[in-house]
Formats: structure tokens, sequence, C-alpha cells
């Protein structure tokens, strides 16, 4: 009797599997203008707005394009992980493409890893582009890079596994846009779109430090300003990270 | 990097063995007690109506359901265990798996094509399929029979040694249906053993070399489609109208008769090989013609309606399935 052996993946399969992923995100016109036109013209049109580079004694100081670059950052990270992922990926499940990969060598879970890789890439892309533009064309600027990149990629984390907890979840791919719809309001709100953190009562300050964007904008916008956030922003996104994570994989069916 | 090693097939040795197949979900019963096996270069079909747990059973040799009971190998391998060695080896066309919509036909084949280790070449496969003018068409945007023949390439694209095909002419109109069939002939021809799973009796009647009939999750009947036709009792159907009013009763009344049905004035017969002639001499006595006359043998349709119609009494305490015994001409 022969011995199970897992038969690693073709690096082609990997290559042409998160190409074609890629390919077909670009042809959602959806994806590209609110995930990456959007918050780069937002960005455009903040700094062009005259006096929005001067420093706001309200938001402790800084300027409004300082206070909203983050809030722009999360905005973009939001929108494509808690949105566009597990929409991609409930339908694929719906539409039973998980369910036909099963049944080649290439496990679903290929093609959840390309898709997760994708929407960071993208995320990343995105990100570099605004903060060229703002520290480059605006007034902006990051004083503590190494700090700014590990508050960045632990956001991003903390998002892309909230999103496919929320794929996992979902049964339908409408089940998971509304979700996602709900989340994407709540994780915004408390990120300070509309009431930015520094203005926020303490005690609304306070739940939103708990929620995975809250402490992100903050750990970013601290960078921003030249250091590192206190280790509890951190801890909360480590935390989110792992419980979703771990959710996601103890949820998440084929089928 | 170990390839996959030869698989074992000598000696006539079945290609496909389930033997005392279980599978429940929650209270009710998919699959009662199902054995079947599929000899080397065979299509072997199953027939059965809606919920007759046959992609139940088509889904346990493939591995995507784990059975209750029961013992499955495929190749030798069970797909549970060595479900990793066997992905290559089966090509698998479910209900039910769509692509993305804006995959168009050639990115959908290279990337399947990707995950062998030894692919079809996909160009001559679209060709084959008759998709070569649809290239670079979105799946959103192809017939339901170009989707059907594209979803057929995908479970041949890794020059599988067994294809699984599930309700592959579903939803095709007759035209695309007979080129369907044909590319399975030519496939089989190649050296595959396939697995088809239909309710449709024309496909099972035209493509199959065996089909093993599922009703209420078990097998009543395995059979050339030949023989089974034949268990149906040799007995004939004769259609026509009356051109005048007729008691049904005279031609039940007749011992060639074993049925008559009547709808309006259209009479619907079967009986033994005596029965034509007994009925037009019932006629004839009462100056009624029969008009539209037909007269055909009883072919798989009968008896798949033979068998299925007879329903057991539920052995076991699972709710009575409704099922239309009769194939659905879609």
């Amino acid at each position: 009797m022969s011995l199970s052996t897992a038969i690693p993946l073709p690096s082609r399969a990997w290559r042409l599997l998160t190409l074609t992923e890629l390919k077909l995100i670009g042809r959602t016109p959806a994806v590209l203008f609110w995930g990456i036109g959007f918050p780069v013209i937002g960005l455009i049109v903040l700094g062009l707005i005259p006096g929005t580079g001067k420093p706001v004694k309200a938001f402790g100081g800084a300027s409004v394009l300082q206070t909203y670059l983050p809030i722009i950052i999360t905005f973009m990270i939001v929108m494509t992980s808690v949105n566009f992922l597990p929409s991609i990926l409930a339908t694929y499940r719906e539409r039973g493409v998980l369910r036909r990969m099963f049944t080649t060598p290439v496990t679903p879970r290929a093609l959840l890893t390309a898709d997760l890789v994708i929407t960071l890439g993208i995320q990343i892309a995105t990100t570099a582009l605004i903060v060229i533009l703002a520290t480059g064309a605006f007034t902006a600027s990051i004083r503590q890079p190494l700090a700014f990149i590990v508050a960045f990629l632990l956001t991003a984390a903390a998002a892309s596994t909230l999103g496919l907890l929320v794929a996992a979840v979902s049964f339908t791919a409408k089940a998971a846009n509304a979700l996602g719809a709900v989340l994407f309001f709540v994780l915004l709100f408390f990120s300070g779109l509309w009431l930015p953190r520094a203005e926020m009562p303490d005690w609304l300050r306070g739940v939103s430090d708990g929620t995975p964007m809250g402490s992100g904008v903050q750990a970013i916008q601290e960078a921003l300003t030249g250091h590192w956030a206190s280790g509890l922003y951190f801890g909360i996104l480590a935390a989110w990270i792992v419980g979703c994570g771990v959710l996601a994989v103890r949820f998440f069916r084929w089928e | 990097m170990c390839r996959p090693r030869p698989v074992a097939n000598h000696g006539g040795m079945p290609v496909i063995e389930v033997s005392g197949l279980h599978k429940e979900y929650g209270p009710k019963v998919a699959v009662d007690d199902v054995s079947f096996t599929v000899e080397a270069g065979e299509i072997f079909g199953i027939l059965g109506p809606n919920g007759a747990g046959k992609t139940t059973a088509v889904e346990s040799v493939v591995g995507l359901r784990k059975p209750d009971r029961g013992r499955i190998r495929v190749l030798g391998l069970d797909p549970q265990r060595d479900h990793d060695e066997l992905r290559e080896l089966v090509g698998v066309q479910l209900q039910h798996s769509e692509l993305p919509d804006k995959l168009r036909v050639t990115e959908a084949l290279d990337l399947y094509a990707s995950f062998y280790r030894q692919p079809a070449n996909a160009d001559e496969l679209i060709d084959r399929l008759g998709l070569g003018d649809r290239r670079d068409v979105g799946y959103g945007k192809l017939s339901g029979g170009q989707k059907q023949r594209l979803s057929v390439a995908l479970a041949l694209i890794g020059t599988p040694k067994v294809a699984v095909l599930d309700e592959l002419t579903t939803g095709l109109d007759p035209a695309a249906r007979r080129e369907v069939w044909g590319l399975i002939s030519e496939i089989r021809d190649t050296g595959v053993t396939i697995l088809l799973v239909t309710h449709f009796m024309e496909e099972a009647e035209r493509l199959c070399d065996r089909v093993a009939v599922i009703n209420n999750g078990l097998v009543i009947a395995t059979d050339t489609p030949g023989g089974l036709a034949s268990r149906a009792g040799g007995e004939q159907s004769i259609r026509f109208r009356a051109s005048a009013p007729l008691d049904e009763d005279l031609l039940t009344r007749l011992p060639e008769v074993s049925t008559v049905r009547r709808d309006g004035d259209q009479f619907t017969v079967t009986g033994n090989e005596e029965a034509l002639q007994a009925v037009i001499g019932v006629l004839i006595r009462h100056s009624v013609v029969a008009q539209h006359l037909r007269v055909d043998q009883a072919n798989l349709d009968d008896a798949f309606v033979a068998l299925t119609t007879h329903d057991q009494p539920a052995a076991h305490d699972q709710p009575a399935t409704h099922h239309q015994p009769a194939a659905q001409r879609g």
C-alpha cells in the first residue's frame, strides 16, 4: 500500500495562480477604484486644499494632512481586506471554485494564500504611493519609518485575518458582502474617519483602542510624529491577528 | 521530488471498487448501501432519480466526502488516505462547480494545466472541445454548453486515468449534448476509464457499457443498458388515438395486456408480444380505428421506471424521498 505523500506544488502553479488572480482583480473596476484610486485621489484632494498642512491645536498640534494620512491608509486596508477579500473568497466558495480545486493537485488553500498575498501586495504598493505623494508633493512626514512599517504591516495583517474570518463565517457571498459592509463602517468610525481619535471623548477612544483599526491608526500616527507607540497597541493588533486567524482556520469551509 | 509511482493496474484489477458505501448527513441517509466495480476502459454509468444518492456516491469516490462505512478503492488507492496521489490521476467534473466570470477559456486551461505534472496540451484540448473560437472569452460570457465543455476540458487537462463526470449534459441543448457524447466516446478510446453520473436515459443508453441504477441510496440493479431494458420483460408499448369512444375495460380484460393508460382518446397499452394482435382485434370488433399507431419495444426508460417505482417499503425509518422516476428531458 502506498504512503500518502503530499505532492509539492510545481512553482509554475503558484506563479500562474497568483498571476491569474491578479488579472481577475485587474478586471474588476470596483476594486481598482475604491481600493486604490479613491484613497490616492482623496489624499491629493486633501493635500491641495489650502491650510491642510498647517498645525491644528485640536489635533494635538498635527496638521489635518498628518492626522488623516493614517486614516486614508487604514481606509484602503479595510476596503481591500474586509470588503473585497471576503467577497472574492465567499464567491469562490459559493460558485464551487474551491470545490473544483479540491479535486485537483492544488488545494483550495493555495488559492486562499494567493489571494492573501495579492491583497497584501496591493496594500503595500498603494501605501507606498500614498506615502511618496504625501511626503514628496505635500508636507506630511514620517519621522520613524521602521515603526511606520511595523505598524502598517500589523494593521494590514489584522484586517486580512479579519477578512478571512468574515469569509469563513459567511455562508453566501451576499452575507459576506453585508457583513463586510457593516464592519467597514464600524472599523472606519473607530479609526477616526468621521471623528478623529484626538477629538473622541476618553471612553470612546478607549473603545477605539480595542479595535484593530483604532490601534492601527494610533500606531501609524505615532510613527509619523517620530516614536514607537505603546506596546499595548501592537499587542492589541497581534491579539486580533491571532484570534481572527485561529477562528478563520477553525470555521473556514471549502463549500 | 518523487514522481507519482506507476499505479498498479495489473491483471484486470478493477479501476474503481466500492463496497458497502454508507453515508448520512445528520438524520438523512444519503447513501444506504452502495457497491459497484468499474473495470479498466469502461464507461460506467450511475443512474437514478434526483436525490437517489448518486452525487454523494461519486463525491465519496473522489474523496470529497468521507464515508461513514464501506470501502472505496480507486486504482488501488484509498480516496481519503491517498487523496494527494489520486488528485493527479482522477479528473473530476462536479455539479455546481463554476469558474470566475472574468476568467478566459485559455487562462482557465493554462492555469489548471499548471497544477498537474503531465498536463495535456491546452490548445489541442480547446480545439477538440470546439472552443477554438472562444479562447479569449470570459467564462461568464460562454453559453451553457460551452461552460460544460470547458468543465469537461478541465477534468481532462491533467491526462487522468479515470474521469468522473457528474450530470455532464444537464442544461445542454440536443446538439451540444450529442457533441459532448461524441467527445466522451473519444476519450474512452484513449484508454481513460469513465464514471458517469446521469439521470438521463438516452445518455446512459448511448454511452455506458454498464449501468448501476441507484434509488433511495441502494443499488437496485447493475447491468448493461440492453440487459436492463430486457428486464422490463420484453414488453411492448402500443400507443394510439381511438377514432371513436372505447371502453378501456375491453382492453384491460385481454390476457395479453398488462396495463392500459388512457388520456382522453389517447391510449397507451403495454403487454406481451401478442398484445398488438389482441388489441387490434378488439378495435376491429368495435369499429374503432387506431390513429397515429405506434409500437415501441421496452427501452432503458421503461426499465428505469419499472425499477425505481417499485418502491420497497423503507427498511430504515428514513423519510420517503419524493422523486420523479421519469427522465427529465431538458
